[in-house]
């Protein structure tokens, strides 16, 4: 195979295994925007919060943990400060204007960048895993086993949690909660602890992006904030509330990512994703997949 | 407090008179120092304060104005020629023009995706500055922007070089940035920028166009921003992508949020606050950067759940009781 085709092809699988990566970050989002009608500006730093588990459970002296066991435990612990944040902080505001939401979860993005600043500096920290170094090798194109590991598990999780929205009684509630809050109440349906569902789920799902692409790259107190807004971005891209939309808005960002990235330069890719996605929002303010819908 | 009235007339010239003879008492460059980033907090959250607290608009990228205002100052004024009053006027000449031509662009899109599409915005720009090492310097920033010249009718010119001059420079700034807040906060247009806040729907239904005060509020806050940038830059002789940084969006959200937004009291409160703590905390305390900050995230989600009204409504309730009372009294009288 010509070496132009095999980076090519290359170039595609990193922007899928991106956008995969956007699309886990960028589901929680959604969710939590569907069932409490809140931004949640911390998102990225819940993903930053799985990123030293990570860091932590890798490095655990004595115990050799199984990846998946680490894995599991990483969603478990984001989910518990998915929940905990939702108790002390949005639980509270779910009521007031957006002005007052979007403050308060800007706030608890300051409260755990500190956090994680005061506690592991801001030296970036290193999470391989046995897989983010082995990389096979077909037709002279190279994949890391961790990007295929992500891709497989995203595609996984997407279908359990569509089956989970789909068919499960308390997946039913939190679709009849992001339709009509009131209605909901008057049948009796306990709206608060599907809120509380939400934001676990939401941020359990942060923590699965956080165990599966952290190896990738390093981490750092501040990477929250890009990360929130590429899956902001996407979320916007796909429509507000539009699950799906933003599901495929977050591949299609990966793509223009890893593409730009590769092709033309490497520094500017994400000064044009996100200049695409500013466009965007002044041509399509519904976004690229939503209905347009009054104030 | 109406603009009018006797006792507002005695507190502006006492303030006027308190922010002329401060520096007089502070002895040391480290205070003098201290009370430019006061001021400087006051003026940027003053203008924030108008398109958040009073219209509404909550922008998250209003740093913009702030690094593009002081990189206008560092790289185009000394190819014009300019002097101290020429640079500051161009970079707030500029920074109005953007937020005018950004908002009309930004103001399309409403409520929580205008924060997200500014958040947006904020960090492209900051990028940008980072990544063209040629024009900016990039992460090495633009060095040795130099220090005020003022040029007296081509006369003679006055050089600014020590922190006590660089205040009094600061301070006509911050006159107009109070006027300006005032004129528009206190006023017909203030009432408009309120039914715009409230009730967009409603506001364009007694006739007011929500699209024209929102652009006021947010081109008048944007070139004294720019003019601030443009202070900054020739204050400490340096621009950095670091002045585009998020870090002052949460620094602004948290003196307006806590303070009190929409208020001028609760806004100058909060700066006060946010800038003489810091010192406190640092000189007194010895508490390190990354505490303090977590400290003032806390206080601000202590305060958005307990007074989401901000400091301001404690004391705006203590006034209101006294006033309360002392009506009691004459009416007993």
């Amino acid at each position: 195979m010509p070496i132009e085709v095999a980076i090519f092809i290359e170039h595609i699988i990193n922007g899928l295994t991106l956008g995969a990566f956007y699309a886990l970050v960028t589901l929680g989002l959604s969710l939590i925007f569907g069932v409490a009608r809140l931004v949640n500006f911390a998102h990225g730093d819940i993903f930053m919060v799985g990123g030293y588990t990570l860091f932590l459970l890798l490095n655990l002296s004595g115990v050799d943990l199984p990846y998946p066991l680490i894995i599991l435990i990483v969603v478990v612990i984001t989910a518990i400060v998915g929940l905990l944040v939702e108790r002390v902080v949005i639980h509270p505001i779910l009521n007031q204007s957006w002005r007052v939401q979007a403050v308060a979860t800007l706030g608890i993005s300051i409260v755990l960048q500190n956090l994680a600043l005061i506690l592991f500096t801001s030296d970036p920290k290193q999470t391989p895993t046995p897989y983010s170094r082995q990389i096979i090798e077909v037709m002279d194109i190279r994949i890391s086993v961790q990007r295929l590991i992500v891709l497989v598990v995203v595609i996984v999780a997407f279908v359990g949690l569509q089956w989970f929205v789909k068919r499960t009684q308390l997946g039913k509630a939190m679709r009849a909660v992001s339709q009509n809050r009131e209605m909901c109440q008057i049948v009796g349906i306990d709206v608060q602890r599907i809120a509380m569902l939400t934001f676990a789920i939401s941020a359990g799902l942060a923590g699965l992006a956080a165990a599966l692409m952290a190896p990738l790259f390093s981490v750092t107190p501040t990477m929250g904030l890009l990360i929130t807004l590429k899956a902001l971005a996407a979320v916007i891209l796909g429509g507000l509330g539009q699950v799906n939309g933003a599901f495929y808005a977050a591949f299609l960002l990966g793509m223009i990512e890893a593409l730009f990235g590769g092709y033309v330069s490497y520094q500017f890719r994400d000064v044009v994703s996100f200049g695409i996605f500013v466009l965007i929002l002044f041509v399509r303010p519904q976004g690229l997949f939503g209905r347009k819908v009054g104030l | 407090m109406r603009g009018t009235s006797r006792t507002s007339i005695a507190f502006w010239i006492g303030f006027v008179i308190l922010t002329l003879v401060l520096p007089q008492f502070l002895r040391t460059g480290y205070l003098i120092n201290a009370l430019i980033v006061t001021v400087t907090w006051i003026i940027f959250a003053l203008s924030f304060d108008l398109s958040a607290g009073h219209v509404g608009t909550v922008s998250l990228g209003h740093p913009v104005f702030f690094g593009l205002g002081a990189y206008v100052t560092a790289l185009a004024a000394p190819a014009l020629g300019l002097d101290y009053v020429g640079s500051v006027l161009l970079s707030m000449l500029a920074m109005g023009v953007l937020a005018y031509v950004s908002g009309i662009a930004f103001f399309r899109i409403a409520e929580v995706t205008f924060a997200i599409g500014t958040l947006g915005a904020l960090i492209i720009a900051q990028l940008l500055a980072n990544n063209a090492f040629e024009i900016t310097g990039g992460p090495m920033c633009t060095q040795g922007v130099s220090r005020p010249v003022i040029n007296l009718f081509g006369l003679t010119s006055i050089s600014v070089t020590e922190p006590i001059e660089y205040y009094y420079l600061l301070l006509p700034l911050l006159f107009l940035t109070i006027l300006v807040y005032r004129r528009l906060a206190h006023s017909r247009i203030g009432r408009a920028f309120a039914a715009v806040r409230q009730d967009e729907v409603r506001a364009l239904a007694m006739g007011i166009n929500p699209m024209r005060y929102k652009l006021l509020a947010f081109a008048a806050g944007g070139a004294l921003i720019g003019a601030l940038g443009s202070f900054q830059a020739q204050y400490i002789t340096l621009v950095c992508p670091s002045e585009l940084a998020l870090s002052y969006t949460l620094n602004l959200l948290i003196i307006v949020f806590v303070g009190g937004s929409g208020s001028f009291r609760g806004v100058l409160l909060g700066a006060i606050i946010f800038t003489v703590l810091p010192r406190i905390l640092e000189t007194v305390g010895n508490v390190p950067p990354a505490y303090q900050q977590l400290i003032y995230g806390v206080i601000l989600l202590l305060v958005i759940r307990f007074l989401p009204d901000g400091l301001d409504s404690v004391i705006e309730r203590v006034l209101a009781r006294r006033r309360g009372v002392s009506r009691e009294v004459s009416d007993a009288a």
